[in-house]
């Protein structure tokens, strides 16, 4: 048998509380004298014998009542002790766990989960965002224990899936049995499937609701110094109920603040305007319980200057590329007729600019070039195209033929989550552009834009696109919108950089600066994981690093999910085997009431 | 005037100190109260007038007063008797038992009235005190010097010891040779067949024996409702009591005894009286009358 609290089996020293009062209650009693005890005596034997009985019973009774009491509250367990297992144990460690002290509760039930085993029980532990190598060996229940105590909360989101993923369960001695312990997020349960022959179980950790950032975000990457700033602040409310709360930016010497109120389960946008040019800064979210997510840092000064060749005729491109010299543009700007003389090595990115035809020296030369980490070709088709530059782009269209429409074509389907085209998001712009010439082609990559007769515009695969058009005068009235130079900026930034189109998050790594320096000093060199949010910076650059915003989400998963993906919940405090006795002790105790009634009745 | 009767209540009687003078106020209150007198005047010795009462015989009344002065007198006589009285005092630790006032301290009255009574009545009366043996033995005496011996006797009296009331009477017995009035007044909490041959001992002695079986009102009801250790006035013995659980056990077993000796002595021809610490005298000394009248 085990005790949920044992703590409360040092009441069972009160059992002897009701003799005790007893004896003192008669050392303390009344003396009467009396002629004759005689007749007292004389009283029937039985009589006298049954009642010292009964009192002894009543006696019994209040300690056994008083016993049965502080035993009910021990909480003991019947069964759970003997249970030999393989157990594979999932502590909840992302960052929805620092709702109130959910990972403190986490731990501590997973300590208990321990314990309610055999001695000889064998464990696994890991955190489910630990971030832990593969190996997998079994350990006992005291280093089980122990592991325990090392996982420690974690600013990073995570999936049961991916932990299996990479433990893969070998030679478990005993029936296996999965248990995560943790808030139950639908997002960690994510692409699930029940690993086979075994039971999974979820030791509830109960958590509330939550309302935090998705992305602070500049409208555009060029910048033009010293003029006013605009900033898109978005924020979700996750939580069934309307969600007050104040937004505080500081980002360099300016701050601003503004109340805010989420509707219910929505997202709010504040779009905030700085006096001045801003580099970095941190967006706070004040009135919510889980920390991690009421954070958000942002950094939009671009990483290094990237060298861009165009290829081609040029014109429109490169100076949309690099308009004014007082723009601070990212990019290095070089443009060549032809590619076959010159030396593509320094070159970041190359744009082949409505180039008829290729050489096959070009072609060797441009796969080569694709072959190198953050390289990217981005190809625009004039009005001819020739077999190798055919060839060239077979991996990601096949190209077909020209296409003249009477009149011109607009877009009639964006990838709006593409970074290229994130900020036209709710916008027309983009659909009232005119495209008067472009290719018919075949995809086989990715096609992130295509118009409205059926014409994919904008395929790409990896490091390599293709437009079907030119962004010239005879082809698009695009050059003529204000959305052009952004269009261009992010389309080839999508290219060279494919990460510099999303944020950075925790356990992402650092992919192009060799150190940087985080929160805390802390050093973080080229290809290690960003453990905690924040602003990084080194080798004059600042990148933002923050927490995937999914992961605020604390709805847990539903009953309905739970029966699909075969999962048990489990209640430690209701545990397995013949179970809580706590009750029946409770039931026993009021029974002792109820016989010591009658026995005073009689 | 106050009413001489009120001194046949114990209670009033136990406000006064003087023995002698309880005894004479219960006595004369008792006397005062009888309808009939028929118990002075049957020796030749003249005693008083006094006026005619309702109630008196006629015969009684003196004709040759009534001729003289036209009213009806009564001529009292001072009754000779060669009677002997003997009260046997019961004071053994149980006795020590009452409330307002104790088993003892009424027997105490009532033996003192008792004697009063027939010294009154020029008796001659003796008494006995006793618990396990006999601690006083007073022979009987018509006179004063007698009574005043009985009254220090009786007053000294106080409980103690267990009782062995058998073997005491039969020592009484032993020792009372000539035929006359034996009183017993005790609570008998003895063993009744041994109680009951030692008294029907004094039968066969030709005494006219009266037993007075003095109780407090709590020994028949026990009315006691908290639990508690009851002790033995005479043994010490203690013993925790849930009076509630016994009450009715404790009264059905208590009537038994009473009934036992009640029943038993009516079979014997032996008067008995159970008298309980608020009864008054009056009854008691009825009963005494009574016996003596049967004696004479």
């Amino acid at each position: 048998m085990k005790f949920l609290a044992p703590g409360y089996l040092l009441g069972l020293a009160l059992m002897a509380l009701p003799v005790i009062i007893h004896l003192w209650y008669r050392r303390r009693m009344k003396k009467v004298p009396f002629s004759s005890l005689e007749f007292l005596k004389k009283i029937e034997a039985r009589k006298l014998g049954w009642l010292r009985l009964r009192e002894i019973l009543i006696l019994a009774c209040r300690c056994l009542l008083v016993g049965l009491l502080f035993f009910s509250l021990s909480r003991p367990q019947l069964g759970g002790e003997n249970r030999r297992a393989s157990v594979f144990i999932i502590l909840d460690n992302t960052y929805s766990m620092g709702y109130a002290d959910n990972f403190a509760q986490a731990r501590k039930a997973a300590g208990r989960l321990i314990a309610g085993y055999a001695p000889n029980a064998e464990f696994y532990v890991t955190g489910l965002a630990s971030g832990d190598s593969g190996d997998f060996f079994w350990m006992t229940r005291a280093e089980a224990q122990e592991k325990i105590k090392k996982i420690e909360p974690t600013f990073h989101s995570g999936t049961v899936t991916k932990v299996l993923d990479q433990h893969l369960v070998r030679d478990p001695a005993y029936p296996l049995e999965y248990v995560y312990v943790g808030d139950g997020q639908e997002l960690n349960f994510r692409d699930f499937i029940p690993p086979p022959a075994a039971i999974f179980y979820w030791v509830r950790i109960r958590t509330g609701s939550n309302a935090g950032f998705v992305q602070v975000s500049p409208r555009e990457l060029v910048r033009r110094a010293a003029e006013s700033y605009p900033v898109t602040v978005r924020l979700r409310n996750y939580a069934s109920k309307l969600w007050p709360g104040r937004i505080e930016v500081t980002a360099g010497s300016f701050f601003i603040q503004k109340d805010n109120r989420i509707p219910a389960g929505q997202e709010a946008e504040e779009a905030l305007t700085f006096p001045g040019n801003i580099r970095c800064g941190e967006a706070v979210w004040l009135g919510d319980s889980l920390e991690a997510d009421n954070h958000y840092y942002f950094a939009f000064n671009r990483p290094a200057i990237r060298r861009v060749l165009i290829v081609g005729p040029g014109g429109l491109l490169e100076r949309a590329l690099n308009p004014s010299p007082e723009l601070q543009t990212p990019f290095s700007v070089h443009t060549r007729d032809r590619l076959e003389s010159s030396d593509i090595r320094p070159y970041d990115v190359i744009i082949l600019d409505g180039l008829p035809d290729l050489t096959e020296t070009e072609t060797r030369r441009l796969d080569n070039f694709l072959t190198q980490k953050n390289r990217a070709v981005l190809c625009f088709l004039g009005d001819r195209v020739g077999e190798n530059l055919r060839k060239f782009l077979e991996r990601v269209a096949s190209i077909g033929e020209p296409v003249s429409p009477r009149g011109y074509a607009v877009l009639d389907q964006v990838d709006y989550d593409h970074y290229a085209f994130a900020p036209f998001k709710g916008t027309a712009t983009l659909k009232e552009v005119k495209f008067y010439k472009f290719w018919n082609f075949t995809r086989r990559g990715r096609a992130i834009a295509a118009l409205n007769a059926g014409y994919d515009l904008v395929v790409l695969r990896d490091n390599l696109a293709v437009v079907g058009t030119r962004f010239e005068r005879d082809y698009t009235d695009l050059v003529y919108k204000a959305a052009f130079v952004p269009l261009v900026h992010r389309l080839v930034w999508s290219l060279i950089l494919p990460q510099s189109g999303r944020e950075y998050k925790v356990g992402d790594r650092s992919d192009y600066l060799k150190t940087l320096t985080g929160p805390r000093d802390r050093r973080i060199g080229l290809n290690e994981m960003f453990d905690e949010p924040g602003l990084y910076s080194g080798e004059g650059d600042t990148i933002a690093v923050n927490v995937a915003a999914e992961e605020g989400n604390l709805k847990p998963m539903g009953e309905n999910m739970q029966k699909v993906l075969g999962i048990r919940e489990w209640d430690l405090d209701r545990k397995r085997g013949l179970g809580d006795l706590s009750w029946f002790a409770l039931i026993l105790a009021l029974a002792m009431i109820l016989v010591e009634q009658v026995l005073l009745l009689i | 005037m106050p009413d001489p009767k009120k001194y046949l209540d114990p209670r009033v009687l136990a406000r006064l100190s003087r023995l002698d003078l309880k005894a004479r106020l219960v006595v004369e209150g008792f006397l005062s109260g009888l309808h009939q007198s028929p118990y002075k005047g049957f020796s030749q010795e003249f005693a008083d007038y006094r006026p005619y009462m309702p109630g008196d015989e006629i015969r009684r009344v003196d004709w040759k007063v009534y001729g003289r002065s036209d009213r009806f007198y009564i001529k009292e006589y001072l009754e000779e008797t060669n009677l002997r009285g003997y009260i046997l005092l019961d004071k053994s630790g149980s006795m020590g038992y009452g409330e307002k006032i104790t088993k003892l301290e009424y027997a105490k009255y009532l033996a003192a009235s008792l004697a009063y009574l027939l010294y009154r009545q020029k008796d001659g009366v003796g008494i006995a005190t006793f618990d396990t043996q006999i601690r006083d033995f007073i022979p009987p005496s018509a006179k004063k010097l007698g009574f005043m011996r009985i009254l220090e006797a009786v007053d000294k009296a106080q409980p103690s010891g267990e009782t062995s009331l058998a073997d005491v009477l039969s020592d009484i017995a032993q020792k009372v040779k000539r035929r006359g009035l034996v009183i017993l007044i005790s609570d008998l909490f003895d063993d009744p067949d041994r109680v009951l041959k030692a008294i029907r001992s004094f039968k066969y002695r030709k005494h006219e024996i009266l037993v007075y079986q003095v109780l407090d009102v709590r020994e028949r009801q026990f009315p006691f409702t908290e639990t508690a250790i009851f002790y033995d006035l005479e043994t010490k013995e203690e013993m925790a009591v849930q009076p509630d659980f016994i009450r009715t056990s404790f009264q059905k077993k208590m009537a038994e005894f009473l009934d036992n000796y009640r029943r038993r002595l009516r079979e014997a021809r032996i008067s008995y009286d159970t008298l309980y610490t608020d009864t008054p005298y009056d009854k008691a000394l009825f009963a005494c009358l009574q016996k003596r009248r049967r004696l004479l």
